[in-house]
């Protein structure tokens, strides 16, 4: 038997321009040697239990987003950025988040690197030092 | 005591200083404050690092004994694990010990920006001193 995980389908109503939104805890902020600057680490984007969680921009605010999580930063990617690297994106509403959503498929290290990257801050709140 | 060794790139010989990196004891109390952070502590349900765990990227740590490696940035993943990541002279290394695998998933990202990963044994040691040895020398 194949013990391979459901390799969900790409919701293609949800549009390439829709943002999506990670929450960030502290921990996943950086300081770059070599630019000084406080930055995303790739870790962001990767999830090792398989699917990455995300919500649906158009579907809450950042004050719900962060209700639970004062502590945490909010970034926006835009799903063509999943898209153009061979994920999908999945609508996966539950009871006290309907704005909740999925990135289907095994985000590669490369990939998690290049997301991070395009990834915007929504809200960021710099570690202290 | 520290002692030299040379090591040759392709284009220059490179000298690096064996001993303990001066960084050791602050990135051994950044896993010490990962171990401590609760479950759910990325806010999407993850569980907290497992004793393994820590004692893997411990041990993965001590045994860097190039008192030139830069010191890093050491982050939590997502689902279980912990990566353990370096920049130096417009290259970058990525070290992911995956949680129960007995793997470390590796990222390197060269100067022109070209990526390579893969992945190996966390008991392969040379593997790791070898990606070391890249990003100190290219």
């Amino acid at each position: 038997m194949d013990d391979a995980p459901i390799r969900r389908v790409d919701d293609t109503t949800i549009p390439d321009s829709a943002g999506l939104w990670r929450r960030i805890p502290p921990s996943w902020i950086v300081l770059d040697k070599e630019t000084g600057e406080w930055r995303l680490s790739s870790v962001a984007f990767i999830d090792r239990r398989g699917e990455l969680s995300v919500e649906l921009a158009s579907l809450t605010t950042m004050e719900q987003s962060l209700a639970r999580y004062p502590e945490h930063r909010l970034t926006e990617v835009q799903a063509i950025v999943f898209r153009e690297r061979g994920y999908g994106v999945i609508p996966d509403p539950l009871p006290d988040n309907p704005a909740h959503a999925l990135v289907s498929g095994k985000i590669t290290k490369t990939h998690a690197r290049e997301i991070a990257r395009a990834a915007i801050w929504v809200i960021l709140r710099r570690p202290s030092a | 005591m520290s002692h030299k060794h040379s090591r040759s790139s392709s284009s220059h010989d490179v000298t690096l200083r064996e001993g303990p990196p001066p960084w050791l004891s602050s990135a051994l109390a950044d896993i010490a404050r990962i171990a401590d952070l609760p479950p759910g502590w990325d806010g999407y349900g993850s569980p907290q690092l497992s004793v393994q765990e820590r004692e893997q990227a411990t041990q993965l740590l001590a045994s860097m004994t190039y008192s030139d490696l830069p010191a890093p940035n050491i982050v939590p993943v997502s689902g279980g694990g912990i990566q353990i990541e370096w920049q130096h002279c417009g290259r970058e290394l990525e070290l992911e010990i995956v949680v129960g695998a007995q793997e470390i998933i590796f990222l390197q990202v060269c100067e022109d920006g070209t990526t390579e990963e893969g992945s190996y044994s966390i008991a392969d040691v040379n593997q790791t001193r070898a990606l070391l040895d890249w990003l100190l020398v290219g």
